[in-house]
């Protein structure tokens, strides 16, 4: 069981805009989405989500689902390309939203989903369930994605711990990669887990949105036990194991991260000296390899942090 | 040679089968949805396996160079539980429409019910509402006369021949299914269908046009390998390459194209969208690579 303090969600309270409520927000969200698919598209495209989004919009179910279907056959398959201004106004609407590996037909999809008329989160629910529970892997890629743009996000959280579970990779992607959903809404369990899951798959750290944002000393233990595993099993451990730990070294960690430190290779010293300067708890340690002060040098000069050392998977 | 296997159940098979068929050319699978082994009693079976089908079945195929298409239908022995094929039929919109999803079937007959013509009827007219081919699963026994009553029933709702895909032929059916104008396929499954060195010979006397040769190998004794071992048989038997391609490829890729999911590009050139959420292999042979099927001890006849 979670304690009282895991069960509540650790939300980043700056990452909420407290101006405005979230379904001014999705009027917001929706019509950026608007915007972009109305320069992109050609007329007949925009045409048939016009009248799609008619029908979604006075509660057509079966419209919804057909249309949701046929989108890329309509829209095509091509990357969205978002202009740096577009992308400054995605984060304005939704901080934490980077809809930069976005494709038109998902931005569709979306769209046509923000249509969907309701009250109540089971409102909504009663057609996102069938979406997700009928969706093809595209499908999944652009539901998921869709989380953090959504109305009721305690009500979407069982629904992205499912996604955690996944084994289809690009879907795995789209719930840990530039998503801001898990890291707002999971509790710390469901988040450790996820964390887990990506190292375990060989992603890196470095898309998961406000990574460092939710360290806990649990997932300081789960992955201590996760690299001895590696160890004994003479796997690898993955570079960025340690990132999570920073701010919650508990002793077993920092002794492992002095061995580490003084026998390991070149970039398992940087990772450990990494997590052991961003821990402030490392500073005397840090005194005595040789290297440290070379570290030092690179961490300081810009040379050094996790993502250079770990750069973000490409699915 | 890249070789398409248009009729496969590949849910009941192991992903060493997957690495199989990609060492050996195949690019390209067709899984048509059908039951699976024991009568379903819920509708919610339906919904995770025609789930599976356009969800993880297709990714795990990607994963080992293998694009995964399929069709979606109610399969003839199901179709006799009312209740459960009602439910049946009103999901099938939702599947309908997924991406890859290229035909209606496999749908037909299998003890010539009233209920089995029923809703096969009403998924033929489906499949003219949502503009799809169609597969037609051909019954094992009384099999003559349910071949010529589907395509009684396909022509009585004016479909026209070319749009739909007749399976599981034989000696005694494809002279009709073939002079009718329909897609005529032929099922390389040991003893109990078609067997690969018959249809060399079914090829000698009929010509490749519209005859197409899958394996329906699924959890039965089957054989994923089926479709590039008939064209290793058919080359030994002195059958040119060119027509060994158009009954283990083209005459597939032809069928299928008209919904649109079936595309070449697809397996030989897919963009870089679709890479990036699909497709991880690149399943063409390249120069020199020898297939799977030339290995020593390897059968190549299949009874």
């Amino acid at each position: 069981m979670n304690s009282i303090a895991d069960s509540t969600p650790t939300v980043i309270p700056s990452c909420l805009p407290k101006t405005s409520s979230t379904t001014e927000r999705t009027e917001q969200i929706a019509h950026v989405l608007e915007t972009w698919l109305r320069t992109r598209l050609e007329t007949s495209a925009i045409e048939w989500l016009a009248g799609q989004s008619e029908k979604v919009s006075q509660g057509d179910r079966k419209g919804l689902f057909l249309s949701f279907g046929l989108v890329p056959r309509k829209t095509g398959k091509s990357d969205l390309n978002l202009t740096p201004e577009e992308l400054q106004t995605a984060h304005k609407v939704r901080p934490g939203w980077h809809p930069e590996a976005w494709s038109v037909d998902q931005a569709a999809r979306t769209w046509l989903i923000l249509q969907w008329p309701h009250r109540t989160a089971e409102e909504l629910l009663s057609v996102l369930d069938p979406l997700f529970n009928a969706g093809e892997v595209r499908e999944l890629v652009a539901l998921y994605s869709a989380l953090p743009l959504l109305p009721y996000p305690e009500a979407h959280q069982q629904r992205c711990e499912e996604g955690i579970r996944s084994n289809i990779r690009s879907v795995l992607f789209a719930i840990v990669y530039d998503n801001p959903f898990p890291a707002e809404n999971l509790c710390n369990n469901s988040w450790n887990q996820l964390v887990l899951k990506t190292l375990f798959n060989d992603i890196s750290l470095s898309g998961i949105w406000a990574v460092d944002q939710r360290n806990n000393p649990e997932l300081v233990d789960m992955l201590l036990d996760f690299a001895e595993e590696r160890q004994a099993a003479g796997r690898q451990v993955p570079l960025d194991l340690w990132r999570p730990m920073v701010r919650f070294l508990n002793s077993r960690a920092t002794h492992k991260l002095q061995q580490l430190l003084e026998s390991g290779t070149p970039d398992q010293q940087r990772a450990a000296f990494l997590t052991l300067v961003e821990s402030n708890s490392g500073t005397i340690a840090l005194d005595g390899p040789a290297s440290a002060s070379s570290l030092r040098n690179e961490w300081e000069t810009g040379k050094l942090n996790w993502e250079l050392l770990v750069p973000r998977t490409v699915s | 040679m890249a070789f398409i296997d248009p009729h496969i159940h590949m849910v009941s098979r192991t992903t060493a089968d997957y690495e199989a068929m990609a060492a050996a050319g195949v690019v390209a699978v067709i899984e048509p949805a059908f039951w699976q082994g024991q009568p379903r009693t819920t509708a919610g079976s339906f919904q995770d396996y025609f789930a599976t089908l356009v969800g993880f079945e297709r990714f795990r195929a990607s994963q080992f160079g293998i694009r995964h298409y399929c069709t979606i239908g109610l399969n003839s022995k199901e179709a006799n539980n009312e209740r459960l094929a009602d439910e049946v039929m009103e999901m099938l919109p939702l599947y309908l429409t997924k991406e890859g999803v290229v035909a209606i079937g496999e749908i037909g007959f299998d003890d010539q019910t009233a209920l089995e013509e029923k809703y096969l009827r009403l998924q033929l007219e489906l499949a003219v509402e949502v503009d799809l081919p169609i597969l037609i699963h051909t019954p094992h026994r009384n099999k003559k006369r349910g071949t010529y009553r589907t395509m009684d029933i396909i022509e009585d709702l004016g479909i026209a021949p070319h749009r739909v895909v007749i399976d599981h032929n034989n000696e005694e059916t494809c002279k009709e299914v073939l002079d009718r104008g329909y897609w005529c396929a032929f099922t390389i499954y040991p003893r109990t269908k078609m067997g690969n060195e018959r249809v060399v010979e079914i090829i000698r006397q009929y010509g490749t046009e519209r005859v197409i040769i899958d394996s329906s190998a699924d959890w039965g004794v089957s054989d994923a390998l089926a479709v590039p071992k008939t064209a290793r048989l058919m080359e030994q038997a002195g059958i040119t390459n060119d027509q060994i391609e158009i009954v283990t490829y083209q005459n597939a890729l032809a069928a299928y194209s008209p919904s649109g999911q079936f595309r070449e590009e697809d397996w030989l050139n897919p963009t870089p969208v679709d890479q990036r959420t699909l497709f991880q292999g690149n399943s063409v042979l390249r120069g020199g690579q020898s297939p799977r099927v030339d290995e020593a001890g390897e059968e190549l006849i299949i009874r």
